[in-house]
């Protein structure tokens, strides 16, 4: 109790002693308030995690729903006057592209507290630095990009996202998405959703060494679309093909699978406002209560090993629920997973998470979650997490993090994306421009 | 309706039917003017500077202007039925005088927003004013 206790505590000095500021993976984009000339608190509760506007605003392809043109300030650049369209296909199609590069930056400063480790205090200032990109290019296209750059020793460059995206019908109900991505089946986004630097353990979780995980982006096609329903909130699903190989290339023929599907009941509707209202005004504040129930389920099929080799055969599937109650945010997930080896070995693995998050001041959000995680392989981690955190807003663009990470059963030393599970602490300061 | 420094000026003309409208050329290059819209197809071919043509607006509605030579021009010109239209000015406000009083309706057009159409009760005397596509 007093080795648990103790990182606790050194969390909570650090906090008083040095204000940092901190963010999550950074997927909010100053871009978008750029080009509206609005808040980041339009979209987020605290970025990245979107309130229902934000998550109307992406589905939308980024824009505002039927509204976008009330609210632009920096109006597209045309590629050909517009009156082009009704004489296509006699000539090219006229597009835009955004009056300035939407690009935006976000650094990321950390402090680390591992009291197990050799070294019980780090500090990585920065820790990371993204390029993000989003917007969109004329009518019914848009795209978002992720470039990361990571510091410890040495530096390493990743693409962590790069798609474009296809609005095919006249409503948002069926897109076409293409790149590296963060794949629909995913039950909460590690982009949009969480609020810790800890993933999702149901994201995080592989069912045996160097298996499948959902936080694997991948390359591939996903078609996906939102509608509200007749009461507002509605309905979104996505289905997709890809590699499986997350960002590298493929070493088989055959492609995995994956699908999901959800309800909101009540709320604001996942493409806009509920019937013909249009969006009158961008509100800034207060955004994050949207009173209602989400359900949803997913399901993933793949292959895993060489083109000349026999392949693990795996599939994940599962039930997710968001809830939100005033102030309060209770979601989770379950994921049941089956991997059938090529030796004829079967693995079963189970992985949930409960998590929730209470608005107290509208900059000042409280978290707390419960991760478990088992499975049959004997390098299973078998994880019983909990994960208190709280994330300050000192500014709009600037966030100050601190959470901790308290094993409370299965294996504590077992390992989890390469580092030991034991406990620790981390501050986090981070500011997006 | 000009075509100078490769736009149509102005962007957006209103007139009564009936109106014609001529259009010069006074850019260095030369321009075509056509419209495919159904309230009133037309091409007036490629023509060089100084060179004017024109065109009458028979019918009401909004027709849409292209140049088959420089792809980014386009305008509109937008033929209403009556006498009793205003184009606004730069800062979005508009003016139409001498509306016999009673009840009308007004109909705003803008290019890229959905048509608004509002009633308008107009005095004998005085004023009244009526917005139309609120921006943020």
């Amino acid at each position: 109790m007093k080795n648990a206790m103790k990182p606790l505590a050194v969390m909570l000095l650090l906090l008083a002693a040095d204000l940092f500021l901190w963010t999550a993976r950074a997927a909010a984009i100053p871009a978008f308030a750029r080009r509206y000339e609005t808040a980041c608190t339009t979209c987020h509760v605290v970025p990245p995690k979107l309130n229902a506007f934000g998550v109307a605003f992406r589905n939308s392809g980024y824009r505002i729903s039927a509204d976008d043109e009330k609210f632009i300030k920096q109006p597209d650049v045309p590629l050909g006057a517009p009156g082009w369209k009704k004489i296509w296909p006699k000539n090219v199609w006229p597009g835009a592209i955004p009056d300035r590069v939407p690009l935006s930056v976000a650094v990321e400063m950390v402090t680390d507290i591992n009291p197990s480790d050799p070294v019980k205090l780090n500090f990585a200032f920065p820790e990371e630095v993204e390029l993000l990109a989003g917007g969109t290019l004329g009518d019914r296209l848009s795209f978002f990009s992720d470039l990361a750059f990571e510091f410890g020793d040495g530096t390493e460059v990743g693409l962590e996202r790069g798609h474009i995206n296809f609005q095919l019908s006249e409503s948002h109900v069926a897109n076409l998405k293409i790149g590296l991505m963060e794949t629909g089946a995913t039950p909460f986004s590690r982009f949009s959703n969480r609020l810790t630097d800890a993933d999702y353990i149901t994201s995080d979780f592989r069912a045996r060494d160097g298996g499948f995980r959902f936080r694997a982006r991948q390359q591939g096609l996903e078609l996906w679309g939102a509608r509200n329903g007749p009461a507002a909130g509605g309905f979104q699903y996505s289905a997709g093909i890809v590699n499986g190989t997350g960002d590298g290339s493929d070493n088989n023929s055959q492609k995995d699978v994956y699908g999901s599907a959800s309800y909101k009941f009540g709320g604001y509707g996942v493409t806009g406002p509920a019937g013909t209202a249009g969006v009158d005004t961008l509100k800034m504040t207060d955004n994050f209560i949207d009173n209602s129930v989400e359900i949803g389920v997913f399901g993933y099929q793949g292959w895993t090993g060489e083109a000349d080799e026999e392949k693990d055969d795996f599939n994940r599937v599962g039930v997710k629920l968001n809830a939100y109650i005033d102030r309060l945010n209770v979601y989770g997930t379950y994921v049941r997973g089956r991997d059938n080896l090529p030796s004829g070995v079967s693995l079963s693995s189970n992985a949930w998470f409960v998590e929730a998050d209470v608005v107290t001041l509208p900059w000042i959000v409280g978290t707390v979650r419960y991760d478990q995680a088992t499975g049959d392989d004997s390098t299973f981690l078998h994880v019983k997490r909990v994960i208190p955190a709280i994330s300050m807003m000192i500014r709009a663009n600037v966030i100050l993090k601190a959470e901790g990470h308290i094993y409370v059963g299965g294996e504590k030393n077992s390992v989890l994306n390469g580092d030991v599970a034991h406990n620790k602490a981390a501050v986090r300061l981070a500011f997006l421009f | 309706m000009d075509q100078k420094d490769l736009r149509f000026v102005p962007h957006v003309l209103a007139i009564q039917v009936g109106t014609a409208v001529v259009f010069p050329n006074t850019d260095p290059v030369s321009h075509n003017v056509f419209s495919i819209s159904e309230v009133k197809r037309f091409n007036l071919g490629l023509y060089g500077r100084s060179t004017v043509r024109r065109v009458t607006f028979d019918k009401p509605g909004v027709v849409e202007l292209l140049c088959n030579v420089h792809l980014e021009m386009g305008a509109y010109i937008v033929v209403v039925k009556n006498g009793y239209f205003a184009q606004t000015g730069s800062d979005g406000t508009y003016r139409i005088t001498g509306i016999p009083a009673g009840q009308h309706r007004l109909r705003g057009w803008h290019e890229r927003l959905p048509i608004q159409e509002q009633g308008v009760a107009v005095p004998e005397n005085g004023s009244v004013t009526l917005d139309f596509f609120g921006r943020n």
